[in-house]
């Protein structure tokens, strides 16, 4: 990375441009990478190895708190039902997913925008709002009780809440779009000839599908599964509003231990056991689909058969089922998508109306209307306090976290160093960490410097959030940029420096700025870490409205839901209207489908 | 314990975020606020206007509100080193465990108005903590599902989900308001029967209506919002709160039978920030003015007899301690819920029992 010192300006000039591109070539990348990893360490990394520390006992060393989360039959009980909830999950999201998938890869462009947007709406949705429309609409009186009754089909309203459906809804209804973009991404990469010649060489439509198809999209199958099932095992949020007194997950039990029995070193061991089974599962999915999903159509050679095998059952069975046999029918696989993308947009159109009812309390359906649950939101000094938290907060996160993760994914890319590797996956390691799991790490560790109940407590905390989607978003930008420009420009005697910020830095500007949005939007949506964190000082929005659910009667976190989705609605469209058709809205769906990856 | 951890993994980024912490750390720990834990919802809405905001108004020191104090809350507190409440309001049995524990600061009484005090009902005048209400724990139910006259007028009504179908909800054994005496009540237990409890036979009954209870509730806003939106046709929920609903129109009617009638007390949890903020705070909630305020708002029940003289005969027949009604309900026992068995209170030993049920 030296650079070509041709020139006959100054000397003195040339002397100090040389030496920091001689810094920059030797040490720069590291230098660049450095800030991202100094703070991840001490709000991340030393925490969590505090709490690997808490889990073998806080005054001496013991395997007590180990012995007790292996053998204690409960908690083994729900260490698998957790891992059975979250395998369900996963093949709940394939079955409903696999039909979107099929649906935006056979639309015109424009269609596969529009259910591009749809797809991912719901990820920009706080998964705390979104729960909050599942009790609206699943509810004893809720909508699709109400609707099963006037229809005839059902006379006694079905019991779609506070139990196991009610938890499979929420999460699947999650976890959804991180298994469609994938499965998306990999029919994108597919040439849908090959199943017609397998068709025209006389393969059955069953045969062509499970023979050609399937193993083309395999990656996509297995990175989406592996995906959702990864994050499913973390779920704490949505079992917790939705599920009822039996459905507890391990992360559940975890927060019990910790906040009602009051036993740290076993809290701290079983974290431990989740996060060994979460990283286990990591190094699987690295394995089979590589860290950036590029590489991996060559991956795809040592999926192991038996998950081909199984996938390919597992669909099949699907298309059997649905399509009769034929590849992709015509009618049945665009019904059935849209009416996923329809359960995956019912549950957010749901709370307008709500919030505009002028009963006070919540029912179904709202009787009249009023603007006063909105006006309460305004006149409410701890609503309006938690927002400005919240707008704080994110703020702040975003511009670091932009910052940090953006030097360090240009370190990441471009230095040549040792342990480059292992820097890339440290930084990007908290985004499969369960977020619980971190919470009660960062919060030891935030309660003895006296951090809880701060903004910059918040901050430091949303960082470990944000980092790893900006470095990912950032990364895939860099690396999709064309270098030549940027050689050239060198080669016509610009600094690297020069011809970095000026040739490549505007290229990777819409990577940024997606990933600016990311972080903000990370932020701003978390309620678990907040929950920990928020202590009373500083509640965020998300926090305030976690109370709200548990606490209040009044629609009054109708109202708040429903501007937080107009919210992510505008950040959402704004951008793909101002570019439609345009390259750079191919880019951000690019960026888009990267970090769900 | 906390050292020796501290030095264990003490580095110099941490140092640094712990200086830049200082630096920004919000005002709130100042000493012209106070932090005021209650149970949310509707009841805390009523405490904003009738207590809150009068209080900011006279003495200029800002409420910051929190909501859900427990037992357990304080604990993790305590044993985190981060004492976020100045003063919260304690249901008795958690009062009692906290104060026994030495969780609690105790009240320096002579730093508030004696006059004030010495009004106070003085069963619920204890050395860390004054009382704040009277309140009950009664049957609710969902009038458009069973209408007043037809409603279940008796915990085993409750416990009869032949004469009564549909769903219930009942309190959770880790929310402040255990379910236990309810189950016993049910059992046909009367009530002088019910204490020391027999927490075996209250699980046992817990076990028959177990099928039939949609939600364990583990806030007061809870079972309130399940039986006005009809996801449960009836349960126990706190009068005050199904009261107010009733008046706002929501189809939700409550019976005073079998209701079971206790005190919450503020308190100030040990190493709190503000405790000065906290007595005053403490004095100005016992007045009978702001306790008349807060009666009318939500029909508890004032722990100072003198807010009696401030509300009408109409209001006072709504609230716990009425004459007619007060001979209808049980005493709850708080003092049984604090004694210790093999060095665990009731209230803890019943946690882990109720836990241990729930997997059965």
């Amino acid at each position: 990375m030296s650079t070509g010192t041709v020139t006959t300006r100054k000397q003195e000039g040339v002397e100090s441009k040389k030496f920091i591109s001689d810094l920059l070539g030797r040490h720069g990348f590291l230098l660049l990478i450095l800030p991202a990893l100094l703070l991840l360490s001490s709000v991340y990394g030393v925490p969590i190895f505090r709490l690997l520390a808490t889990s073998f006992g806080r005054d001496e060393w013991s395997l007590s708190s180990y012995k007790v989360a292996v053998t204690d039959p409960y908690m083994w009980k729900v260490l698998l039902s957790t891992l059975r909830l979250s395998a369900e999950v996963t093949a709940l999201c394939l079955f409903l997913g696999y039909p979107v998938a099929c649906l935006m890869i056979r639309s015109c462009p424009r269609w596969t925008q529009v259910l591009t947007v749809l797809v991912v709406l719901p990820m920009w949705t706080s998964v705390l709002v979104r729960s909050y429309a599942w009790i609206v609409v699943l509810g004893r009186n809720g909508i699709v009780n109400q609707l099963l009754i006037d229809s005839g089909l059902i006379e006694e309203p079905l019991q779609l809440l506070y139990n196991r459906f009610g938890v499979y809804v929420g999460m699947v209804h999650i976890m959804l779009p991180y298994m469609i973009l994938p499965l998306y991404a990999a029919m994108k990469r597919v040439d849908l000839k090959l199943v017609d010649a397998a068709r025209s060489a006389g393969a059955g439509g069953l045969a062509a599908f499970a023979l050609v198809f399937v193993p083309l999209i395999a990656p996509g199958i297995v990175a989406g599964s592996l995906l959702v099932f990864i994050l499913s095992l973390g779920f704490f949020v949505t079992p917790a509003l939705l599920g009822g007194a039996d459905d507890v997950t391990y992360v559940m039990l975890i927060e019990r231990q910790l906040n009602e029995s009051l036993n740290w070193e076993l809290a701290a061991a079983m974290s431990v056991i989740l996060l060994v089974a979460s990283l286990i599962l990591v190094a699987l999915y690295w394995r089979l689909v590589g860290v950036s999903g590029q590489d991996s159509t060559i991956r795809a050679h040592v999926t192991p058969s038996w998950i081909l095998r199984t996938a390919t059952r597992a669909l099949a069975s699907w298309q059997s089922t649905f399509s009769f046999g034929s590849f992709a029918s015509p009618l049945v696989t665009p019904a059935l998508g849209w009416a996923v993308v329809g359960f995956l947009i019912a549950p957010i159109a749901i709370l307008f109306p709500l919030s505009v009812s002028a009963s006070p309390f919540l029912e179904f359906p709202p009787r009249g209307f009023s603007l006063r649950w909105f006006q309460n939101y305004f006149d409410r000094p701890d609503w309006i306090a938690a927002t400005w938290v919240s707008i704080k907060v994110a703020t702040l996160t975003m511009f670091a976290a932009t910052l940090l993760g953006t030097l360090a994914a240009i370190g990441l890319v471009r230095g040549r160093f040792l342990g480059a590797r292992l820097a890339a996956g440290f930084l990007i390691s908290p985004s499969i960490v369960p977020a619980l799991i971190t919470a009660v790490a960062v919060y030891f560790q935030f309660a003895q410097f006296k951090l809880v109940g701060t903004i910059t407590g918040l901050v430091l905390a949303h960082m470990v959030l944000a980092l790893p989607l900006v470095v990912i978003v950032v990364s895939g930008a860099l690396r999709s940029v064309d270098v030549r420009p940027e050689q050239a420009a060198r080669s016509l005697g610009a600094t690297s420096i020069i011809a970095f910020l000026k040739v490549t830095l505007p290229a990777i500007k819409p990577g940024i700025l997606t990933a600016a949005f990311f972080a903000f939007l990370a932020s701003f949506d978390d309620v678990v870490l907040a929950l920990f964190l928020s202590g009373t000082s500083a509640t965020t929005l998300p926090k305030r409205m976690w109370d709200g659910v548990r606490f209040e009667v009044d629609p009054t976190i109708a109202a708040v839901s429903t501007l937080m989705i107009m919210l992510s609605i505008a950040l959402l469209v704004a951008p793909q209207l101002a570019s439609f058709g345009s390259r750079r809205a191919r880019r951000t769906e690019g960026a888009t489908t990267t970090v769900s990856i | 314990m906390k050292q020796t951890l501290t030095r264990r993994s003490f580095t110099t980024g941490l140092a640094a975020g712990a200086v830049l912490a200082s630096a920004c750390r919000v005002r709130a720990q100042s000493s012209d606020t106070v932090v005021i834990a209650s149970y949310g919802g509707q009841f805390q809405d009523a405490q904003r206007k009738a207590l809150f905001e009068p209080f900011e108004k006279s003495t200029g020191i800002k409420v910051v509100e929190a909501t859900g104090p427990s037992l357990a809350k304080v604990r993790t507190m305590n044993m985190s080193g981060n004492i976020e409440w100045d003063v919260a309001e304690f249901t008795p049995a958690d009062f009692l465990v906290l104060a026994e524990n030495n969780l609690l600061e105790k009240i320096d009484y002579g730093a508030i108005d004696q006059s004030i005090i010495a009004k106070v009902d003085k069963r619920v005048v204890h050395p860390y903590g004054v009382g704040a209400l009277f309140y009950s724990n009664v049957i609710a139910f969902n009038t458009k599902r069973y209408p007043t006259g037809k409603h279940p007028k008796s915990w085993a009504d409750v416990w009869d989900f032949q004469k009564f179908s549909g769903p219930r909800i009942l309190p959770s054994g880790i929310y402040v308001v255990r379910p236990n005496e309810f189950a016993l009540l049910a059992e046909g237990l009367l009530p002088q029967q019910l204490y020391p409890l027999d927490l075996e036979r209250s699980y046992r009954s817990l076990s028959n209506i177990k099928p039939h209870v949609v939600k364990w509730q583990t806030t007061g806003a809870m079972a309130p919002q399940a039986i006005v939106d009809g996801e449960a046709d009836f349960g126990m929920a706190s009068q005050g709160r199904i009261a107010q609903l009733k008046a706002q129109g929501a189809p939700v009617d409550y019976d005073w039978n079998q209701g079971l009638i206790t005190a919450d007390y503020w308190g100030i949890p040990k190493g709190a920030k503000n405790v000065q903020n906290a007595l005053k705070f403490i004095e100005f909630a016992s007045r009978p003015e702001p306790q008349a305020e807060l009666s009318k708002l939500i029909p508890y029940s004032p722990a100072n007899p003198d807010a009696f003289k401030l509300l009408s005969e109409e209001q006072l027949k709504d609230l716990a301690t009425a004459p007619d009604n007060l001979k209808k309900q049980v005493w709850l026992d708080a003092g049984w819920w604090a004694q210790k068995t093999n060095g665990k209170s009731n209230v803890e030993r019943n946690i882990d029992m109720w836990n241990a049920w729930l997997q059965r």
